[in-house]
């Protein structure tokens, strides 16, 4: 209703036609009648909410003792926690919504076979480009108003600048308008809005986070001028920036002088923007008169016609499990090229994060630790992404019938699909555990000795092969719950986030009572680590067996 | 062969299937009719195990599709009425692939891919991607695909469907071919002419109810259609109405422009009766056929056109 009734307010503005033409009034219309919508501003409610109660309890209640003139002197520093609460999760929250909300907003029309649709309307490029994001942008933009009056009441409390808000918000926007148009001009690329999600989760962590976290790292040892660093990162980077807004206001110091200008911040991020969007107009017609006119067929015709003509000797015949076998075929990248590329340099950083552990470069333990939990991420973001597409694919593609018509049992075909998507990730899991082994080793023939104990080598291995088998057992049952791709990867890997928050990061406060009653000793180390790996296997397992189950339902 | 017993099948408050009663001899090319959303495509879903009824029970060559579905699986052939291709694999891997699936012995699936390859006339074909094929291809394909596994029945969901002359030509050569290899095959389609050629019985279902089950011929007694014959005299076209008029088998004779229609009693046939009198009274007959009952008409009378 609410969108219904701005989509009333806005149409009568009389500068927003030639800029969106009707695109922005239909997105709004269609958004209005999904219900995921309103799911989606209950969620934000109910989990802003939570975070809210959380900040409190810890800042308020708990603390507890004191009479009430000195918890009320402590009101301006709770004020101050709180709302930086609040920001940062309007922080993270507006970005992700605004990436998923787009990634699908050109490659659905493509697959509805709508862009070419328009193409043969009035309408061009950049009504289509503008209607898509800003009306997914005005959604997010409605999810940031909710909490503002909240922003205004806590600030009653006092202690917390205008400054800080406002500045904050802006930061806030302006990430999700750079990130919203980079998803938009992704999903021209990526036929599944999980791919779209995906790449710019892992470039914005790989950017913003990854990268200034090893730029530190140089800077601490005197490559480059910390405060240099800082400033460049205040400036490209939202997350940079705002963590040294709230640092400011939370008066920790950190001095990064002309270049904390957060408006000269926003205006970078939005012309980012702009040359994103521009691109993105440029290439909607061709996108759409590929998608409309066969340019796909014939490009690939083309690739097909270079490519070396694969006779019947090539044929590869089939050998084992036939699930198994039909899974292993797709390649990690469609180009094998592309493959043994990304084989290649992911073996060279092992290599080169074991040269500097041997050689005591000083900051080879980090990088190697780092570079082991960074591969175990993608290792998990991989294996999740995999089996929970594993059926869905078949569903969108319409062979799922077909496979079901078969007298493969049920079990045959999840286990089948649960050890291929294990097996495709056989490469990554083997570098994961050459560099522990090699870390291990290099480090326990040195002259300090092992810096990681042994049960810490076991436990992280015992961990990884847990949370593979938890993993692939949630992303089969999403995979056969759910109709969509997408939506079987985006529940997939927010369980995957949650679920150590809710039960096994209480497993491991609880299992270390272990290493309090028994003291740190290899045994109750081991028994730390292994505790929360039983329980997330046996889960596993369990989310495997109810995939079985539902193998024959929602089949069409 | 396939039979069913008070078949139904509900989506909440919609009943696409009620109590549908069917039998399909073995060896029979049975021909299923109904306009969209009928319930034509849920049945043979619920046939092939991939739905469970509501009420009522299924059976194939005997077996109860609820409670024996592996063994159900492996009898039928089922190709629906939109083909899902793997796109990464080429034809001979795709076949092999449903070869393993049905079990069938590595050492013998080679020999049976090239030989429904021959069959289906895609021996040219068996080393391009699947999804490079053409629509009439892929169809093709998904022929060889149901007889990978030698079954004794196939259920085919509208495999004409979307296809050229030539393609749909191709494809009722091949359905007459696996009707004489002794296949039973229960085939719906839009394109009611060529079931007509083609089908042994035909069923029409319209909002998840049969309302005719039976041969083409069982169907002009249950219209209430009499039997009618075209007539062309050479000359004296009055005294071949006088001569007609007289016969007590025929109720009524008509001229339309240069033809005689003559429309017999209640179950009265006989365009041999008419060729002897005419000839017997010194006309010659240039023309004389009976006016078939086409299975459009058929459906149109018995259908209302109600869709859920």
């Amino acid at each position: 209703m609410m969108s219904g009734a701005l989509t009333n307010v806005l149409s009568l503005l009389p500068g927003l036609s030639w800029l969106t033409g009707p695109i922005f009034e239909k997105e709004l219309r269609v958004s209005s009648r999904r219900r995921r919508n309103y799911a989606l501003r209950s969620a934000y409610i109910v989990l802003l909410g939570l975070f809210i109660i959380y900040v409190w309890l810890i800042s308020v209640a708990f603390p507890g003792s004191g009479s009430p003139a000195f918890q009320a002197s402590r009101m301006p520093e709770v004020g101050k926690h709180v709302i930086t609460t609040i920001i940062w999760f309007q922080f993270v929250a507006a970005q992700l919504i605004a990436v998923v909300m787009l990634s699908t907003s050109i490659g659905e029309e493509i697959r509805q076979r709508t862009l070419g649709v328009l193409m043969t309307t009035p309408i061009n490029s950049l009504q289509i480009v503008m209607g898509k994001l800003l009306s997914k942008l005005l959604q997010t933009t409605l999810l940031l108003g909710i909490s503002l009056p909240l922003l205004a009441i806590i600030r009653v409390f006092g202690g917390v600048p205008w400054d800080y808000v406002v500045s904050s918000l802006c930061i806030t926007l302006t990430a999700a308008v750079f990130l919203g148009s980079l998803s938009l001009l992704l999903s021209m690329t990526f036929r599944h809005a999980y791919n779209v999600v995906l790449v710019i989760v892992i470039g914005y962590v790989m950017a913003f986070a990854v990268v200034p976290g090893l730029v530190g790292l140089l800077s601490r040892q005197g490559v480059f001028s910390s405060r240099f660093a800082q400033a460049i990162d205040f400036l490209v980077n939202p997350l940079g920036a705002m963590l040294i807004r709230s640092y400011v206001m939370l008066s920790i110091p950190r001095n990064v002088g002309v270049f904390s200008s957060w408006p000269l911040h926003c205006a970078i991020m939005l012309s980012a923007s702009v040359g994103v969007l521009c691109l993105a107009i440029g290439r909607v017609r061709g996108i759409a008169l590929t998608a409309a006119f066969g340019g796909a067929e014939k490009r690939s015709a083309r690739k097909k016609s270079k490519a070396p003509t694969r006779q019947d000797g090539q044929i590869k015949r089939l050998e084992g499990s036939p699930v198994v076998w039909k899974e292993m075929r797709k390649p990690f990248f469609q180009d094998n090229t592309a493959n043994i590329v990304a084989y290649i340099a992911l073996g060279v950083i092992v290599v080169a994060a074991i040269v500097s552990c041997a050689f005591d470069l000083g900051f080879g333990t980090v990088l190697t630790l780092m570079l082991a939990n960074i591969l175990m991420v993608l290792l998990i973001v991989r294996m999740a992404v995999l089996s929970a597409a594993s059926i869905t694919r078949e569903k969108e593609s319409r062979t799922w019938p077909i496979l079901l018509a078969t007298p493969l049992d049920d079990w045959e075909i999840v286990r089948g699909k649960g050890i291929a998507a294990f097996r495709r990730n056989l490469p990554m899991l083997f570098f994961i555990i050459l560099l522990l082994l090699a870390f291990y080793l290099t480090t326990a023939f040195s002259e300090s000795g092992p810096e990681l104990p042994d049960f810490y080598v076991i436990g992280y291995l015992a961990t990884l092969a847990g949370s593979a088998i938890f993993v692939s057992g949630l992303g089969l049952y999403c995979s056969a719950r759910m109709k969509r791709t997408s939506a079987a990867v985006a529940v997939t890997l927010g369980v995957c986030m949650g679920f150590p928050f809710l039960c096994c990061g209480a497993l491991r406060s609880f299992s270390g009572v272990f290493f309090v009653l028994g003291g740190p000793g290899p045994g109750a180390g081991l028994l730390a680590f292994l505790i929360p790996v039983c329980v997330q296997t046996g889960v596993g397992l369990l989310f495997a067996w109810r995939a079985k189950c539902r193998v024959r339902r929602n089949i069409f | 062969m396939i039979k069913t017993k008070n078949l139904s099948k509900d989506y909440g408050s919609l009943t696409a299937v009620a109590n549908l009663n069917l039998t399909i001899q073995q060896g029979d090319i049975f021909g299923f009719i109904g306009p969209n959303g009928a319930g034509k495509t849920t049945t043979m879903r619920i046939l092939v195990t991939l739905l469970e009824p509501t009420h009522g029970t299924a059976f194939i060559d005997g077996l109860d599709v609820r409670k024996k579905g592996k063994k159900v699986r492996k009898l039928v052939g089922y190709m629906p009425d939109f083909m899902g291709v793997y796109d990464d694999l080429k034809v001979f891997e795709y076949l092999e692939f449903f070869a393993a699936a049905f079990a069938i012995e590595r050492k013998k699936r080679k020999s049976i891919v090239d030989g429904v390859l021959e069959l289906t006339d895609l021996q040219s074909k068996r080393s391009a991607t699947v999804d490079s094929l053409s629509r009439g291809m892929q169809q093709r394909l998904g022929l060889a695909r149901v007889l990978i596994h030698d079954p004794k029945v196939l259920i085919l969901d509208e495999p004409a469907s979307g296809l050229d002359p030539r393609a749909r030509i191709e494809i009722r050569e091949l359905l007459r071919e696996l009707k004489r290899m002794g296949k039973t095959i229960m085939i719906s389609s839009h394109i009611l002419s060529e079931l007509e050629e083609i089908c042994d019985h035909v069923g029409i279902i319209e909002h998840g109810r049969m309302v005719f089950s039976g041969t083409l011929e069982e169907i002009r007694p249950r219209l209430g259609i009499e039997s009618k014959v075209r007539v062309q005299v050479a000359n004296n076209q009055d005294k071949a109405v006088e001569l007609l008029s007289a016969l007590p088998q025929i109720r009524q004779v008509q001229v339309i422009d240069d033809y005689i229609s003559v429309t017999f009693g209640d179950d009265q046939e006989g365009d041999g009766i008419i060729a002897r009198t005419l000839v017997n009274g010194g006309l010659d007959v240039t023309f004389l056929q009976p006016e078939q009952l086409k299975l459009d008409d058929a459906f149109l009378q018995l259908t209302k056109g109600i869709v859920h």
